[in-house]
């Protein structure tokens, strides 16, 4: 069998982006504690939003964790890069791209709300040049160079969706080969969150479980 | 593309045991999801299995403003109003605490993908998971058993984590290393027979000396301190055995049911002691149905003669003493050389960490380090990083402790500055292991249904706000421990700590207000040999102004030496009250609000969120329990028999019925054991032969089906013939059902 095609090409188990924060800002962290319990009372994400967890005393934790159904939200705080994190993980059996689609629309709504919640003192801001994404299968997608390639046309191709052809970056984050497939993708020319949300277009099946 | 399966890919790599418990649990999964199975039968079988609920389950929270419906997809339950698809936490059982660093990288990569990325150490040396969805718990279950860790009994009404002494093999004081023998017993009692029938669970733990805090033998079910004696001029080992100890809402010290109880009896005593109170013990109020309470009722002397005599009965096990002649393969071989320190470059920081989280090892040369975890959590980052540190200085000897840390056991002096730095580079390396700022707490309202105060909210607030002020604080104060329940439940271990928090409440106004209730002076050394006394509940947000109050006095009134448990004896319960008095107080809500709310959490407080506790097990018969096995079996054979493997559809079905059988033989006889021979003959002298299995019209035709398979087996079946037995076993099974049913109402009316 080729190498290639030895890893099978269904969604993975779980699949997480991060979307980073402009380090000049300072929002004290348990700050969004309040805010994600709003968004519980709302219920407006699209997923069924359950409880929060605060972590801020780890070290490069979880930092404040929003659990949900679906998938968890998070103010992550891993590698010492304090970012918002969306992790799918349940609910949804499509195509990788659709997958990642689905994920970064709820990263990117997520970070807009943060950016407009009017209770927080200092609002973070996001930076839309660079985002992270994990493949947390390691079955299926183990942290190898040639799994990295067997996948990168469609994480490519789904980006570049978003951000534009020709303007997007992709390599594979040298980490521990205990690690996550990790993907940092890099944006040349960086539109805004709200221009990004416009140009989501969710795959049918996210459409229709809301 | 279809995904590889982890069932697949470890099938070679599981123990066989270890994989054939995850597929029957799978099955009763499957079972479930089609409402085919009991639901407190299944929960039953989930927490046995360790997959323990979480708050919220009941599809229930408090949002801040009103009671929301949480409107989950799956609308099954796996338990009592427990839905389907809520999160739920994994307990994963880590005996004697000690983990090697391929289970530490397997114990992260499932924390990764299945949970929130955080292993949480318990007061039980455990590790638990949290936001677990039921559905992953299978594959969860084959990666950790590929590495040898089994999640089997870490809940429900069994035998739990058996605790030791972290610093078994290699103390000062003790009297000898009892890590062969707490893990003999953890085998030894893992799934026997005779412990899947209490009425509560069942806590066990093995200290190497008296004096020390050690396994905390006095607080357990069932404790074991090591002892040397000489007999006959010989140096004999073996164990002073406690029974009956228990914190809980009544706590209980341990009584001594023998002095000296020789190495090689402490398995056959520990078994009839299951028996004794698997028989004997509350079945049907499970707030009385711990051993502390038939040790009470029995008191000390007749229930050591029931176990006597259950000791006389007990068929010969070569398992007793085998473990015996083996005792050797735990000695630790270490990584490095020994070597002191000799004016090496010490960097900042190591001076402090080295005074608190450094012990000596009786082997010259070697250090256990403490790795101070707050709130006892460490993400799977730190525990890869931390599996790179051990494997570079100490091999597998790490362990978890009851104080909710890690240690690294063998660690050579000389390496202490480095290891230092590298702990610090991945934030591991915290000082003040085992004092003031190294606060033991349960998860309380965070993820427990009992909860009913913030514990970890707590807990975190007063570690920050200590360590921001432990240079100002004298020695004696930095020395205390402080332990933190979110109930009366004790989880947190509140009753043994200098300084112990229980959550409750008080309603004030029209609203309620969480509090705690303050606990002093309890013993933390002598094995816990004494419990704390309670003075009065004070308003949660008050507790760090309490805690300021004691320490202040204590430091003011103390005599030369005296330690704080000696001073809040002498200070007394009324003296101690009025010093917590005035922090009793209860602000309105309009003066204070934040007091209306919990620490970390701006929801106006409530306690419409608890839920119906998990941790007293589902009470479910015996009889249910095992027969569920069997009818996940069959329900293996249809898949099989679906998948065209008439073979193994055939053996499938076939051992359905052995389990069926067994099950209603050990209605009355325990002892059956797991020989189909011996299980097929009792079967047919006491049900079949006697009638009481025939059916009203089919007589004995169901029963026949099992005989007749045992008589004459069938080497290779075709579709027809498997398809034959897979039908014979369910109406096996279902005659099972109905033989059991009939013999409990005929028992219930002679009653």
């Amino acid at each position: 069998m080729n190498e290639q095609h030895k890893y099978a090409m269904s969604s993975p188990k779980r699949l997480q982006v991060k979307l980073f924060f402009d380090d000049s800002v300072k929002t004290e962290i348990k700050s969004f504690i309040p805010v994600f319990h709003k968004w519980i009372q709302k219920q407006e994400t699209g997923d069924l939003l359950i409880d929060v967890h605060n972590y801020s005393h780890m070290h490069h934790g979880p930092g404040i964790l929003l659990v949900a159904h679906e998938g968890d939200f998070a103010i992550d705080l891993a590698d010492g890069r304090i970012g918002l994190i969306y992790r799918r993980k349940r609910e949804f059996s499509g195509a990788i791209r659709d997958q990642l689609t689905l994920a970064l629309q709820r990263a990117v709504s997520g970070a807009l709300r943060l950016e407009d919640d009017k209770s927080l003192e200092e609002n973070p801001v996001f930076l839309t040049n660079e985002v992270e994404i994990r493949l947390l299968d390691r079955l299926n997608y183990p942290n190898k160079t040639e799994v990295y390639e067997s996948v990168e046309q469609d994480l490519r191709e789904t980006v570049e969706e978003l951000f534009g052809s020709g303007t997007v970056s992709l390599e594979q984050v040298e980490n521990d080969p205990r690690d996550p497939l990790t993907v940092r993708v890099q944006i040349r020319k960086a539109p805004t969150l709200k221009e990004l949300e416009g140009r989501i277009q969710l795959p049918e099946e996210a459409v229709a479980k809301g | 593309m279809k995904n590889r399966s982890w069932k697949e890919t470890l099938q070679d790599k599981m123990p066989e045991q270890y994989a054939y418990e995850i597929d029957i649990f799978e099955g009763q999964m499957e079972l479930m999801k089609q409402d085919k199975l009991d639901e407190k039968v299944f929960a039953e079988t989930r927490l046995r299995r360790g997959a323990y609920g979480q708050r919220y389950d009941n599809g229930q929270r408090y949002d801040g403003i009103q009671n929301q419906k949480l409107d989950y997809p799956q609308k099954i339950h796996k338990g009592t109003d427990t839905e389907w698809d809520a999160p739920g936490m994994q307990r994963i059982k880590i005996p004697y605490g000690g983990m090697t660093i391929e289970q530490m990288e397997a114990l992260a990569e499932v924390a990764d993908e299945y949970a929130d990325g955080v292993l949480h150490i318990t007061t039980r040396q455990d590790i638990q998971l949290h936001f677990v969805h039921i559905e992953d718990t299978p594959d969860m279950m084959r990666r950790l058993a590929a590495t040898g860790i089994t999640t089997r009994e870490a809940c429900g009404n069994s035998v739990r984590n058996i605790t030791g002494c972290p610093l078994a093999g290699v103390c000062r004081t003790e009297s000898f290393d009892v890590t062969p023998y707490s893990d003999a017993m953890t085998h030894f009692l893992l799934g026997h027979d005779d412990v899947q029938d209490f009425g509560r669970k069942f806590k066990i733990a093995f200290s190497g000396c008296e004096h020390e805090a050690c396994g905390l033998v006095r607080l357990h079910d069932l404790g074991l301190i090591a002892k040397v004696k000489e007999v006959g001029g010989e140096q004999k080992r073996g164990f002073d055995v406690y029974v009956g100890g228990g914190l809980g809402t009544i706590p209980h010290q341990a009584k001594v049911l023998y002095e000296f109880l020789p190495e090689e009896e402490i398995l056959p005593v520990s078994q009839a002691i299951s028996r004794v109170f698997a028989r004997l013990g509350e079945k049907k109020n499970r707030n009385r149905a711990r051993i502390k309470f038939l040790v009470a009722k029995l008191g000390i002397e007749e229930f050591r003669e029931l176990v006597d005599e259950e000791r006389k009965t007990l068929p010969y096990d070569e398992r007793w003493t085998a473990y015996l002649d083996d005792i050797n393969k735990f000695e630790e071989e270490p990584v490095r050389m020994p070597a002191f320190l000799n004016g090496e470059y010490r960097p900042d920081g190591f001076d402090e960490w080295f005074s608190t989280n450094i012990y000596p090892q009786r082997q010259e040369g070697y250090n256990v380090v403490t790795i101070n975890l707050p709130l006892g959590d460490i993400t799977t980052k730190q525990m890869f990083q931390l599996a790179d540190i051990a494997r570079k200085y100490v091999g597998d000897a790490v362990r978890t402790t009851v104080e909710q840390n890690l240690v690294l056991r063998w660690v050579s002096e000389v390496d202490l500055p480095d290891l230092y730095k590298e702990l610090k580079a991945v934030g591991l390396a915290d000082p003040g292991a085992g004092t003031l700022v190294d606060i033991t707490s349960c998860p309380g309202t965070d993820t427990c249904k009992l909860g009913i105060s913030s514990s970890r909210g707590l807990a975190g607030e007063l570690t920050e706000r200590l360590i921001a002020k432990k240079e100002s604080l004298p020695q004696e104060v930095r020395d205390l421990k402080i332990k933190i329940s979110g109930c009366f439940n004790s989880c947190g271990q509140h009753h043994v700590s200098d300084i112990g928090f229980y959550g409750n409440s008080r309603k004030v106004g029209n609203h309620r207000m969480p509090h705690f209730q303050v606990v002093l002076g309890g013993q933390w050394d002598n094995n816990a040999g004494s419990y704390g006394m309670a003075i009065g509940a004070v308003p949660s947000k008050a507790v760090p102004q309490v805690l300021e109050g004691i320490t202040d006095r204590y430091m003011k009134e103390r005599k030369e030496d005296e330690s704080f448990q000696e001073w809040t004896g002498r200070f007394g319960k009324r003296e101690a009250r009025e010093l917590i008095r005035p922090y009793m107080d209860t602000p309105d809500f309009q003066e204070k609000p934040d007091y209306f709310t919990d620490w970390a959490d701006p929801r106006l407080f409530t306690m419409d969120d608890m839920g119906v506790g998990e941790c007293a097990g589902e009470m479910v018969s015996l009889f249910s329990i095992e027969i569920s096995k069997a009818e996940s079996e069959v329900f293996e054979a249809q898949v099989s028999l679906e998948e065209k493997e008439y073979k193994r559809a055939y053996d499938q079905a076939y051992k359905s019925m052995i389990l069926a059988a067994r099950s209603l033989v050990r209605t009355q006889f325990l002892d059956v054991g797991d020989d189909p021979d011996t299980i097929v003959r009792e079967f047919k002298t006491r049900f079949f032969d006697t009638k009481l299995f025939f059916d009203q019209f089919a007589k004995g035709k169901f029963g026949r089906y099992l005989l007749d398979r045992y008589e004459e087996s069938v080497a290779n079946p075709d579709k027809d013939t498997a398809h034959q037995i897979v039908e014979e076993a369910q109406l096996f099974i279902e005659a099972t059902h109905s033989c059991e049913m009939n013999m409990s109402q005929a028992a219930a009316a002679e009653e």
